[in-house]
Formats: structure tokens, C-alpha cells, sequence
């Protein structure tokens, strides 16, 4: 893991002082004034600070900021206009900062057939409720007369809409009843992300479930196409089980979808800004922590998933 | 229309006073993604 710590025989550079400046609260009165800083407490002892360049994560900030200290000025309330390039590096810092705090080195088995099938099924449930809960957000939104965020949920909704197909159809490809399996196959971890986001899109303010989705949508530039033809390498020639990957991938729409979100953030206010970058934090320690019962293995997988198999003829006929 | 400038305010900051870390989002991701998201679910939203 590549963090660079404060210890001068690491890092001759953070031995110095920075200045930063803030951004006057009106916007785009003049280029010059271009935002240099923001800032957000993540959590109760975490800041993160960022430029438009770097983002550094100020730990310890609840007990041992020495007092009159920058580090105190930053456990403060953020005040000032976002950047596109400020905000993007702040949301960075917070899903960074997550896996920094988990700090494991628990990975997942190898990746199987069987065990693509079980990580489909959690992009099934991670994917059906979606559509229906961003409708929600945006008329909880639109009630509290925010129309930049109930605009950006009815969009979303349209995006999110039908890649749980995607999710059955690579489980069908794979010779699965795909249906039968998503009952089957129910991953915890998908359970307990479903659940932030429930409780997020029902909260008085929704505002939580726009971390929720930009953090999922800026890990997901985290696959290229290289990862998608390892995947790929695991099933028999002719076999597409990675519709929904790609969909969620830096070869996808996801990109764009990226680099608009963060515009709309960056216009938002100070404190809603905080909230998105403290709920980007939250959404990437979980996914950045090990699964929640175990991981599940090909052992675990087979007398599950063999029965579900379809039949030959009919998997030739949906591939026709 | 008449702009008001705001006040810029600066401040200074030492990486000494406190444990200031700095972290890049892109290394963290090529390293999860070798294996896959440590919650074994693929990013879907």
C-alpha cells in the first residue's frame, strides 16, 4: 500500500509547512480566485484534507491537536465554494482514507467460475433495488427543494435502470438458472451495502446515497480492460459473464458518470459536501473490508449452484 | 451587477503537528483490484 507518512527520514517534502487558501464563498467571480483547499471530518479522530492536486488524511484530529493548531482550524466546519479538481481529490481522500482505517490483508480466494457466479449474484442485489430507492431520493429531494440533487437522482435512476439484467443474463451465460440463483445466493456483504443505502435514500435528507453511488462509480474506474479479460480467461470460449463488469468499469459509462457527479458535488454547499465526502468514507469501508460471514469458497459454492444447472440445449438456444 | 470580493483567507499548514498522511486513491485501487473488492462483490450501482 503506497501512503506516505509524516516521518521526516520518509519524507524529507512533509517535513515542511503548506499553505492553503480558501475559497471565497462566491463562485466564479474571478478565475484568479481559483479554490485551493477543503476539507471534511470523516469521522470523529479523521480530517481529510485536499488541494487540487493531493490529498492527505489527518489523523488523531479528536484528542491530540495541539491547540491554535492548523490541524484544530481543520476539525472546524469547511467553509468555501468546491472545484471540480478539489472536490474530486477530497472524495478520493475519503474512499482512500477507508482503506487506510481497514488496513487488512485479508483477500478473497482465487476467483472461479463458481465463485464469478456468487460475486454476479451480489451485483444482482446490488443492483434491483436501485432504480426504485434513487426515484425515491429524488422526491425526497425535490420535497426539500433541491432541485440540483433531485435532478441528479431521477437521472440516475435511468442509468442504474436494467443492469440487474445484466447480472442474470451473465449467470444464464454461465449455464445458470439465474433466477433461482440470486434467491439461492444472497451475499452479506451485498445485504449490509443494500442497507446503508436504503437507510441513506429514507434518511430525512437523502444526501448520503450521492456518496453511496460516486464511491462505487470511482472504485469501478478501478477496472480496465485487463481485469475484465482475466475474468474473462476463467470461462470456456464463446461464454459473456461479463456484461455487468464492463457496464461497472472504466470501459463503461461509469467514467462519465464519474466526472458529472463530481461536477454537481463541487456546487453543492460546504456542509453538503462534508456529508457526501463522510459518506464516501463509509460506503469504501465496506467494501474495502474483508466479507462479513467468511468468504465463500468453489467447496462451499458446488452443492449449491450444481443443481441450478440448466440444461445444455437451453443454454445453447439463449446464446443463439 | 456589482461583485463583492470576498475575502481570501490562507493558512499555513505543518505537517509536523500531527499525523498528516498523504494518500492517492489510484495506487489503493490497482492493489484491491488484483484480487477483487476485499467484500468479494463486484462495484455495482
Amino acid at each position: 500500500m503506497n501512503f506516505k507518512s509524516n516521518d521526516p527520514a520518509d519524507n524529507q517534502e512533509q517535513n515542511s509547512s503548506i499553505s492553503f487558501r480558501i475559497n471565497p464563498t462566491s463562485h466564479g467571480t474571478n478565475p484568479s480566485q481559483t479554490p485551493t483547499v477543503e476539507w471534511a471530518k470523516i469521522s470523529p479522530n479523521k480530517v481529510i484534507v485536499a488541494t487540487a492536486e493531493k490529498a492527505w488524511l489527518l489523523e488523531d484530529t479528536d484528542s491530540s491537536a495541539p491547540e491554535n493548531s492548523t490541524t484544530q482550524y481543520f476539525t472546524q466546519s469547511m467553509e468555501g465554494a468546491g472545484s471540480i479538481e478539489t472536490t474530486r481529490q477530497l472524495l478520493d481522500g475519503a474512499i482512500a482514507a477507508a482503506r487506510y482505517t481497514v488496513n487488512s490483508d485479508v483477500r478473497p480466494p482465487a476467483l472461479t467460475p463458481r465463485r464469478w457466479v456468487w460475486r454476479l449474484a451480489g451485483a444482482y442485489h446490488m443492483t434491483h433495488p436501485v432504480p426504485k430507492l434513487l426515484k425515491e431520493a429524488a422526491r425526497r429531494f425535490a420535497l426539500e427543494g433541491h432541485s440540483t440533487l433531485a435532478e441528479w437522482a431521477t437521472e440516475k435512476a435511468k442509468e442504474e435502470a436494467g443492469h440487474d439484467l445484466l447480472a442474470l443474463r451473465d449467470i444464464k451465460s454461465l449455464g445458470y438458472d439465474a433466477e433461482a440463483v440470486v434467491k439461492e445466493l444472497i451475499p452479506s456483504s451485498a445485504e449490509v451495502m443494500m442497507g446503508y443505502f436504503t437507510r441513506s435514500v429514507q434518511d430525512d435528507n437523502p444526501i448520503d446515497c450521492v456518496g453511496y453511488s460516486y464511491t462505487l462509480e470511482r472504485m469501478a474506474l478501478g477496472v480496465g480492460e485487463e481485469y475484465i479479460q482475466k475474468i474473462e480467461a476463467l470461462f470456456p470460449p464463446g461464454v459473456n459473464a461479463t456484461r455487468c463488469l464492463r457496464t461497472h468499469s472504466s470501459v463503461g459509462a461509469d467514467a462519465e458518470h464519474v466526472e458529472e457527479t463530481v461536477e454537481m458535488i463541487a456546487g453543492l454547499t460546504s456542509q453538503e459536501r462534508v456529508r457526501i465526502a463522510r459518506a464516501c468514507y463509509e460506503t469504501a469501508l465496506m467494501s474495502f473490508s474483508p466479507a462479513y460471514n467468511g468468504y465463500m469458497t468453489d467447496e462451499k459454492l458446488q452443492p449449491i449452484l450444481d443443481p441450478l444447472k440448466l440444461d445444455q440445449s437451453l443454454i445453447s438456444e439463449m446464446s443463439a | 451587477m456589482i461583485t463583492i470580493a470576498t475575502e481570501v483567507k490562507y493558512i499555513e499548514y505543518k505537517f509536523e503537528d500531527l499525523k498528516a498522511i498523504e494518500i492517492n486513491l489510484q495506487d489503493i485501487l490497482i492493489e484491491e483490484l488484483k484480487y477483487g473488492l476485499s467484500n468479494d462483490l463486484v462495484n455495482s450501482i
